[in-house]
């Protein structure tokens, strides 16, 4: 037997020979499983370092756009330094920002990367991280050891990971509060008259012409006009829509205007004597009535501005005297409510041997949806307290109240907020304070035409430190007082101190919308506004007492008029058509919501926290 | 005596047993080689995994005000991520620092660790000596 054949039939080392065999095969196999593992896991290593990178580096577009450096390139420096920090490298083509399918520069990534690029919410910062396994020593001793092309047949994976973060936007809006405390809208060159020997002191800007009536057909004019030598106005700054030649009063003749400065006033009058800086001064620049679309929306249906209907008079619902039980004296009597009152009206009457005798007047006009028109039935409520009687019966007649001044007969009366008056006076020697709450005047009458009035050296008007709101409105019907007249202010003389609600009389708005810390709101639908003149529509505040008001006041169609030695304190602001500038007012953007009028409205775009996306 | 021994040299008997006596310490070896790279290896994914998370809870929920009560948060993402409700205890740390990269911002570092004991011991395999793995994630957050 040759050694060949003995070779080939020898069962000797049979286990050894085929373990010899089997054994590279098996170790092949399993380091192809292992490898494989290896793979994975080196996958998830590379998810995160990618996840990490790519909220990093929208952390640094997030910094470099909301710093206005929208064009940076820095978030892909930061995408390949944090990809670094947790351990694999990139270039920075693997870091880009997506912000359309045609605006990115993630060509590198789309390439390398074909899966689909999900950005529903751009910008997008996208990382990927890449790796090639056929250049992994392991998986070279996996795949290629070298015994021939069958396991090298088999491709070494590029692995592949990319996170995508979406930018959230947001977007801000900064209203940058006014400083101003007058703004007149008339589009006049006169808008802002400073009469003769007046000193006109702001401690704010003052701001002409809103655009009410600006347009392109209309030539921009309005600036301030100072009637005699003595005029001047001390104010902060001075904002006017017209341009420097048509309104060179401030801008040439320094005598007229100067910079207020919190060492001279007040008491107003002292004296600045350093002249408005040009800095101070600007042209050319309308400033919006930021009041316009509250106000009107007071006074459509619903509105606040709206009066409630009231009982102007009533009659009795039977003849005279009626009734029984009732105490007598002079008694208050309150109508039962039908259903259509929010408030029921009161009226005085005489009692005598038990029966209603006379009327003597309407105490409370009450608050209804909808005055009855049969008679209604009424309870004894003197001194608060339902006292013995029945049987009075009273007809009421819708309409605005007639304010009774101090008393109704000789009942001791107040004014009651809520109600629509006819008119608010106080001529004479009283004082009147007005407890908190909202005033309809509607239209003026006989006492008042004007409908907001004071006369008397020694009539004083005031009101709760809660704070009061004037509506001036128009009235009902066809009459002189009816729905063509709207109220205006008549302060002739006396002293008048009001606060408006938000202000308790002090110096400031603790409420920042434009919906509180108004004074006296006048109609829109007022007449006046484009093509009247400065003494057309008056409202005037005159006389020699001190006045304080803290609070806006609003009469967009009409003028706002100091006259004679009128002084007002406090921490007021007006709004008019025309402002007519006697005596010494004194205005201050203190107590005016959101820091006064004017200012701007800006809206921006900027990012917050990033967003895994992918 | 010699005669013995050349019989038994010369035995053919249960020579399988015999080589299978030989190879089987080989293959235990080869075998809890792999287990144990297997084994090693699914730690540091879990390691991995808690870091990630760790992270990515941080970034949405955490600031560096809140971090106070956010931090247990944190640790219990990390536990969850890991099915191992007491993962984290004393293993894990996670803070916000100001970032090493030159760029600035502020930076959050989230750390697992995880000791590894293998089956074989490390006279064998240099590479399964009992190990702790361990894996850092850092990002910034700001």
């Amino acid at each position: 037997m040759g050694i060949i054949e003995r070779f080939r039939t020898a069962t000797a080392g049979a286990v050894a020979v085929v373990t010899a065999i089997v054994v590279p095969v098996l170790l092949g196999l399993t380091s192809l499983g292992v490898e494989a593992g290896h793979w994975y896991f080196d996958q998830r290593l590379m998810q995160g370092a990618a996840d990490a990178s790519a909220i990093s580096a929208a952390a640094q577009f997030i910094a470099d756009y909301n710093a206005g450096n929208t064009n940076s390139t820095t978030y892909q420096t930061v995408g390949v330094s944090y990809a670094s920090y947790n351990g694999f490298t990139i270039t920075t083509p693997d870091v880009c920002l997506w912000w359309s399918a045609s605006n990115n520069n993630c060509s590198t990534i789309t390439t390398v990367d074909t899966r689909a690029f999900v950005c529903g919410a751009p910008p997008c910062i996208a990382i990927e991280i890449t790796q090639n396994t056929a250049q992994w020593a392991t998986t070279k001793a996996s795949m290629m050891p070298g015994v021939g092309q069958i396991v090298q047949a088999i491709p070494a994976p590029t692995l592949l990971a990319r996170a995508i973060v979406s930018v959230h936007s947001q977007t801000i809006t900064t209203t940058t509060g006014g400083t101003d405390c007058i703004l007149s809208l008339a589009n006049a060159t006169n808008s802002v008259t400073v009469d003769g020997g007046a000193d006109l002191v702001a401690r704010c800007g003052v701001a002409i012409d809103g655009g009410l009536d600006q347009n392109p057909s209309t030539p921009v004019v309005g600036g301030i006009t100072f009637n005699g030598s003595g005029a001047k106005a001390e104010v902060a700054s001075l904002t006017i829509a017209g341009n420097y030649t048509e309104n060179a009063e401030c801008n040439t003749n320094a005598q007229h205007c100067y910079l207020w400065s919190a060492t001279q006033s007040p008491p107003a009058g002292t004296g600045s004597t350093t002249a408005l800086p040009a800095s101070n001064f600007y042209a050319n620049t309308a400033t919006q009535d930021p009041y316009a679309a509250t106000v009107a929306a007071m006074f459509q249906s619903g509105g606040i501005g709206v009066p409630p209907q009231g009982v102007a008079s009533v009659t009795a619902g039977t003849s005279l005297p009626m009734g029984s039980g009732y105490n007598n004296g002079t008694r208050i009597l309150q109508l039962q409510n039908t259903g259509n009152a929010t408030s029921p009206a009161k009226v005085v009457v005489t009692v005598s041997g038990g029966k209603v005798t006379a009327i003597v007047g309407v105490f409370d006009p009450g608050v209804y949806t909808n005055v009855p028109g049969a008679a209604i039935a009424a309870t004894d409520i003197t001194g608060g307290t339902t006292n013995p009687g029945s049987g009075a019966s009273f007809k009421l007649t819708e309409g605005c109240f007639a304010f009774p001044g101090t008393a109704v007969g000789s009942v001791a009366w107040r004014p009651i907020p809520g109600r629509k008056y006819c008119s608010i006076y106080n001529h004479g020697n009283a004082t009147i304070n007005f407890p908190t709450g909202n005033y309809y005047i509607a239209g003026g009458d006989a006492n008042c035409t004007a409908g907001f009035c004071q006369s008397g050296n020694n009539a004083v008007m005031t009101s709760d430190v809660a704070g009061v709101t004037f509506f001036l409105t128009n009235g009902e019907g066809t009459g002189t007082y009816g729905v063509n007249s709207y109220a205006s202010m008549s302060i002739q003389s006396g002293t008048l101190n009001f606060c408006s609600p938000g202000t308790n009389c002090g110096t400031t708005c603790t409420n920042a919308t434009r919906t509180s810390c108004m004074l006296i709101i006048q109609n829109p639908a007022a007449p006046g506004g484009p093509g009247t003149t400065i003494k057309q529509y008056n409202n005037i505040v005159n006389g020699n007492g001190k006045n304080t008001l803290a609070g806006l006041v609003y009469l967009p169609k009409q003028t706002f008029n100091t006259v004679g030695g009128a002084s007002i304190g406090g921490c007021f602001g007006v709004i008019a058509y025309f402002v007519d500038i006697g005596g010494t007012p004194v205005f201050s953007n203190g107590c005016l919501p959101g820091n006064g009028i004017g200012g701007t409205t800006t809206t921006t775009t900027n990012y917050t926290q990033p967003t895994l996306y992918q | 005596m010699i005669k013995t021994l050349y019989r038994f040299l010369g035995a053919t008997d249960a020579v399988a047993a015999v080589e299978a006596a030989i190879f089987t310490p080989i293959f235990m070896l080869l075998t809890l080689g792999i287990a144990d790279l297997g084994a090693g290896m699914g730690v540091g994914m879990q390691v991995n995994a808690a870091a990630q998370a760790g992270a990515t809870y941080a970034v949405v929920n955490c600031t560096a005000s809140n971090w106070s009560t956010c931090q247990s948060s944190v640790y219990s993402a990390m536990n969850n991520a890991t099915g191992n409700a007491s993962f984290c205890t004393g293993v894990c740390s996670a803070f916000f620092t100001t970032c090493a990269d030159p760029n600035g911002g502020t930076c959050f570092t989230v750390t697992a660790n995880y000791p590894y004991l293998p089956f074989l011991p490390a006279a064998v395999y240099p590479w399964t000596q009992s190990q702790n793995y361990s894996s850092t994630v850092t990002v910034r957050v700001q």
